[in-house]
């Protein structure tokens, strides 16, 4: 008897989702959509991916981490902004930044900056 | 119904602008209804026309555009109500060319929602001219801002819009939500009470810079 079950899909994501992702729950539908194929191995194809946001980023990365026992995730034709979006994230989790940059911001009365600048 | 006059900015800052927003809404009620009276306006920023679209989104409040010099310029951003589709985002940009709607994005339409983010985003960079850095530039803190509505805001509805002013050589975006706010959300999820002020500071002491190579960027709400 003749397996012909499907091992692997590609799945583009500029298709299913759009070309620029920003938030966390269009992963949560590619995530369904994932679950739903009958393969071992999925590749996520990020041709024509414009931007992906830290957020999305980081809900693929918690993807593929909690999908990993039952599926193989690869992210392939990734565009290099998308890349480096992904490994900072990436970074970011293992090792959190401990020194965060200075911030002061000034406090001033909304009353007093309108008569400074339009006086 | 209370009718409100939009006052005209003294100049075409964005602290001026600030200040006509600041005086239309100082004596309002939270989520009163009002009628939002644009004659006095000769220009407008998308700081001053977004929050106003939104508060009448929201609200359901009116307005009167009419005898309002800049009545063409809102009919063609689609103000009041926005477009919260591809199909009518498409529509107005081709119709109306070098202007960009006003876009509503609604949580519950998932990927249409982040199909017309993205539309807006690359219509933005369109306008710009595709210069280089530009698309990052311009989808880095749109994509943060959103998110932050999702995220924080209890809010199921987010407005963005953008302008491009050619002869000034600047990019104007404005993204709001008629959210808790940054007070409630300490107060709710934290149980601290803390002023408007206090609670802004809060936030961005809180969320102070995330680096990305060696550019350093704040994400705020």
């Amino acid at each position: 008897m003749i397996n012909t079950k499907k091992s692997h899909k590609n799945l583009i994501i500029t298709r299913l989702l759009a070309p620029i992702l920003s938030s966390r729950d269009v992963v949560d539908i590619l995530e369904k959509i994932i679950k739903k194929t009958d393969v071992k191995s999925v590749d996520l194809d990020f041709s024509n991916v414009k931007f992906v946001s830290r957020s999305a980023a980081h809900a693929l990365l918690l993807m593929k981490e909690r999908l990993q026992a039952k599926k193989d995730i690869f992210f392939i034709n990734t565009p290099e902004d998308v890349v480096n979006m992904l490994r900072v994230v990436a970074a970011n989790r293992i090792v959190s930044k401990k020194q965060k940059p200075e911030f002061n911001p000034r406090k001033i009365d909304i009353n007093s900056l309108f008569k400074e600048v339009l006086a | 119904m209370e009718k409100i006059i939009i006052p005209k900015p003294k100049n075409d800052s964005l602290v001026a602008q600030l200040e006509s927003l600041y005086k239309t809404f100082i004596n309002a009620q939270s989520k009163e209804n009002l009628n939002f009276d644009l004659s006095l306006l000769d220009w407008v920023c998308p700081l001053l026309i977004l929050p106003v679209s939104a508060y009448i989104n929201n609200t359901r409040s009116n307005c009167e555009i009419n005898y309002s010099p800049i009545k063409s310029y809102l009919e063609r951003i689609s103000f009041p109500e926005g477009v919260d589709s591809i199909s009518l985002f498409q529509q107005q940009v081709q119709k109306h060319k070098s202007f960009i709607p006003i876009s509503v994005l609604r949580k519950e339409a998932g990927t249409s929602r982040e199909k017309l983010e993205a539309l807006f985003a690359e219509k933005i960079c369109e306008t710009l001219g595709n210069v280089s850095g530009a698309q990052n530039a311009v989808c880095y803190p749109i994509a943060e801002l959103v998110t932050n509505i999702f995220e924080h805001s209890k809010k199921d509805v987010g407005f963005i819009f953008g302008q491009f002013y050619p002869t000034k050589n600047y990019l104007d975006i404005c993204i709001v939500d008629c959210g808790r706010g940054f007070a409630a959300m300490y107060k709710e999820e934290k149980g601290l009470k803390l002023s408007d002020i206090d609670a802004i500071s809060e936030f961005l002491l809180a969320r102070r810079g995330y680096r990305i190579q060696d550019t350093e960027t704040i994400g705020i709400a």
